[in-house]
């Protein structure tokens, strides 16, 4: 259908329907991979602009010398805890604002003034309170993801819809029975994109908070890596970043089609 | 009818006002009913009848304005496991399988007080066998068709033996085939074979006066803006009902004369 | 009424308690509400913090317009090509999982710590938010619009003007709220990693970093980190403004 008025603006490209999408893939970055070479070929100073032959052995190294996994993992884990934590606290607070008039009250203009101030300007701040070291990302993580969480849950709590509730209370089901098996599922699908863009947000703020105050991680390396003038290991762990966001974002994916059997599968993106 | 036994449900000068003062809708006004254990009492009138604010209102969805409203001399305050609902759109949950949507009230509510795990499965099991879904127990609603959905509905509000059965317009979104074949079964599980005395108390909202015909013991007209009570037509067609009475010249009489009370009103709601 | 003075009264509350913590137990150093107001004075009298926020601002606005104009053609090529889509898409899921921040080194080594290298970073961070948005807005766009317009005998540069552009509108807008969201807090990461690690020149990152490692004067840094929430607030306000005056059938 998109060909009959794409065509107009695509002119012709060979249009392959052919070739499966992981082919596609292989394809076009092939592409991207030999254009960056050209490119580095053609840079002067390698320091700017490295071939992917030099990022890939210096991936390599980074994998021998253990730097890689060690940074990747210590940013892996503050991702894990700090979510952890912004759920603990902003799941229930967001069931209490979406179901209570009083907590919705209370809560939402203090909600309304914090939530533009970015969880990174809070870095100055937090490195005068925790100092460096692992309580700077964290905070700073739990803050950034802790907004979309708590927001997300309390829409999907207050856009359930008010027949399922009718049908479950004129079957006579008790207050918390309420709450656990007719508004958290109701909620879920909203819930789960939430903590997808919570995960999101705090994997940028990782970085950043790493890369000011933290003396370990990926962000930290980079910074390390700068430093050193070693353009290729910068490139590794930009990769690296790159790779576990979207890991994570998969994982978080297959998470909510476990979680949710009934959804319809969701569309891509 | 020579014995009337007491009302089951009695509604005295009901009435029920939508959105702040001054500027209420009246919705129901002076609305007096018995609705008699054991019989199917149909509800018809044209759109803006309050027909559906009603049934909410029996369910205990809505409070009345003024006027009493009650059930077995208690008035109804609040919703109760003793009045099930069936909707109009199904509301069927979409996390629960056709088997845990049927179960739902059993597994949660009161419906399922002093039943054992294995009596609750078994008793979901039978639900399901009467509104033929067999097969289908681990499908999830969005997996079925509507007539699919609406078996599953009715088949909720069956496991959990009701003793009034509230149902608003039920199968006002199926297709006319379907609709036939559902009429036949919804008397067949109310117990149309069996004496007054072991059938279940139904009200049923439709704007489908073939339907409310076919199903009833009374039909209720309800006139519009507001709904107030028109007549009250007893339906003397003879039980078992099936295809046979739908042919008869009695059926299309009695259509005939609801129709003719409620055809001016009808036209009129299609101008507005 | 009863609802507006308990949403009132909460911030109100927290405040003072705020004040009344920080006189009872904190330290000297520890930012309070009433040293914080003099802060405020004082920076927006000298002019200090306006020159700040107009720098960042102003390397916002540059980079918000370059990301603009290339993710918005883009975006459009995409969401009506299938090919296109097909053979850029790795790309772009490729690079989008990557954060503006991350390869602020990169920058910096190709373009230095000035505002070049800020506007950068800010099209990067606003750029794949408005490609995607884009890209969905015209994917979505009704079928039958199009071939309506295309049995009218509107030839296709004009369908793509007053048809797919106006349908792509919406979305187009909600991508380009988001994406300037993004490019705030990208700034704010890159002058505060920025005045971290090299000079820099200015900006409202680089002052708070300098109020934190230079004089400790935090109230200043709690002035900045206000000043930053409402550049935010505006921000999304005037977008949400535009969505609502440029595309007035929607119900966004």
């Amino acid at each position: 259908m998109m060909a009959s008025f794409g065509g107009a603006l695509a002119g012709g490209s060979a249009a392959p329907r052919r070739w499966p999408a992981w082919a596609i893939y292989l394809r076009t970055m092939g592409l991207f991979c030999l254009l960056w070479y050209v490119m580095s070929w053609l840079t002067p100073n390698k320091l700017l602009l490295p071939s992917p032959i030099d990022v890939a052995s210096a991936m390599r190294d980074r994998i021998e010398d253990g730097e890689l996994i060690a940074n990747a993992t210590v940013s892996l884990t503050r991702l894990l805890i700090s979510v952890s934590i912004a759920s603990l606290i902003a799941i229930p607070l967001g069931l209490a604002m979406g179901t209570s008039r009083l907590f919705e009250d209370l809560l939402e203009w203090p909600v309304e003034l914090l939530r533009p101030i970015a969880g990174i300007a809070w870095i100055p701040l937090a490195l005068f309170m925790f100092g460096i070291g692992n309580g700077l990302p964290i905070f700073i993580m739990v803050y950034t993801a802790f907004f979309p969480l708590l927001l997300g849950t309390a829409a999907g709590v207050r856009n359930v819809d008010r027949r399922l509730i009718a049908a479950a209370k004129t079957m006579g089901v008790p207050r918390g029975t309420l709450m656990r098996h007719v508004i958290v599922p109701a909620a879920l699908p909203s819930i789960m994109t939430s903590a997808r863009l919570a995960v999101a947000a705090s994997w940028t703020a990782v970085v950043a908070a790493e890369l000011v105050g933290a003396p370990s991680g990926l962000g930290y390396a980079i910074e390390y890596y700068r430093s050193m003038l070693d353009t290729p290991s910068v490139m590794t762990f930009i990769i690296v970043i790159g790779v576990l966001g979207f890991l994570c974002d998969t994982a978080l994916r297959s998470l909510s089609a476990a979680l949710m059997p009934w959804a319809l599968s969701e569309k891509k993106r | 009818m020579t014995l009337q036994p007491a009302p089951k449900i009695k509604l005295a000068h009901v009435r029920k006002e939508f959105g702040g003062t001054p500027a209420a809708i009246v919705a129901v006004e002076s609305l007096s009913l018995d609705i008699r254990p054991g019989e199917f009492l149909a509800i018809v009138g044209p759109s803006g009848c309050g027909k559906t604010t009603v049934l909410n209102m029996l369910a205990g969805l809505e409070p009345v304005t003024s006027g009493t409203m009650t059930m077995d001399g208690k008035a109804i305050s609040g919703p109760g496991a003793e009045r099930g609902v069936m909707f109009q759109d199904y509301a069927l949950f979409p996390w629960k399988t056709v088997a845990g949507n049927i179960g739902f009230g059993l597994e949660h509510g009161p419906a399922g007080h002093g039943l054992s795990r294995a009596e609750r499965d078994a008793r979901v099991a039978r639900v399901i066998d009467l509104v033929g879904l067999k097969g289908s127990e681990t499908k999830y609603p969005h997996q079925l068709s509507g007539g699919m959905r609406q078996r599953v509905a009715l088949a909720r509000l069956v496991a959990n033996e009701p003793e009034i059965l509230l149902m608003d317009e039920p199968l006002a979104a199926l297709d006319a085939q379907t609709r036939i074949i559902l009429q036949d079964e919804l008397l067949r599980i109310w117990g149309q074979d069996k004496p007054t005395s072991e059938r279940r108390t139904v009200v049923y909202i439709t704007h489908s006066i073939d339907e409310a015909v076919f199903l009833a013991d009374r039909v209720v007209v309800l006139s519009s803006h507001p709904g107030r009570l028109k007549r009250i037509v007893d339906v003397d067609l003879a039980r078992p009902r099936n295809d046979e009475t739908r042919k008869s010249r009695s059926f299309s009489e009695l259509s005939q004369t609801i129709w003719e009370l409620i055809r001016e009103e009808a036209y009129r709601a299609t101008m507005q | 009424m009863k609802h507006f003075l308990i949403r009132l009264a909460t911030p109100i509350i927290l405040v003072i308690l705020w004040q009344l913590l920080a006189d009872a137990f904190g330290s000297p150093r520890m930012p309070r509400p009433s040293a914080v107001v003099a802060s405020a004075t004082k920076l927006i009298g000298s002019g200090d913090l306006i020159t700040a926020l107009a720098t960042s601002l102003g390397r916002v606005f540059f980079g918000f317009m370059l990301a603009c104009a290339i993710a918005i053609p883009l975006g459009i090529l995409m969401g009506s090509a299938r090919a296109v889509e097909r053979n850029l898409d790795p790309l772009v899921e490729s690079f989008r999982p990557v954060a503006a921040i991350a390869i602020l080194p990169l920058v910096i080594l190709w373009l230095g710590t000035g505002s070049m290298a800020a506007i950068v970073i800010v099209a990067y961070a606003a750029f794949f938010p408005i490609l995607i948005n884009t890209i969905a807005g015209v994917k979505r766009i009704d079928h039958n619009l199009m071939r309506a317009a295309y049995t009218m005998g509107v030839p296709p540069a004009t369908r793509m003007w007053v048809v797919l552009l106006p349908a792509a509108l919406p979305a187009i807008l909600v991508g380009m709220r988001i994406g300037l969201g993004m490019a705030w807090t990208a700034i704010i990461a890159a002058e505060l990693a920025v005045g971290a690690k090299a000079g820099g020149e200015g900006g409202i990152g680089q002052m708070m970093f300098i109020f934190y490692s230079y004089s400790v004067e935090l109230n200043g840094i709690v002035v900045c980190m206000i000043a930053v929430g409402i550049v935010a607030l505006v921000l999304d306000r005037i977008l949400r403004a535009a969505l609502h005056a440029a595309v007035p059938w929607s119900r966004l």
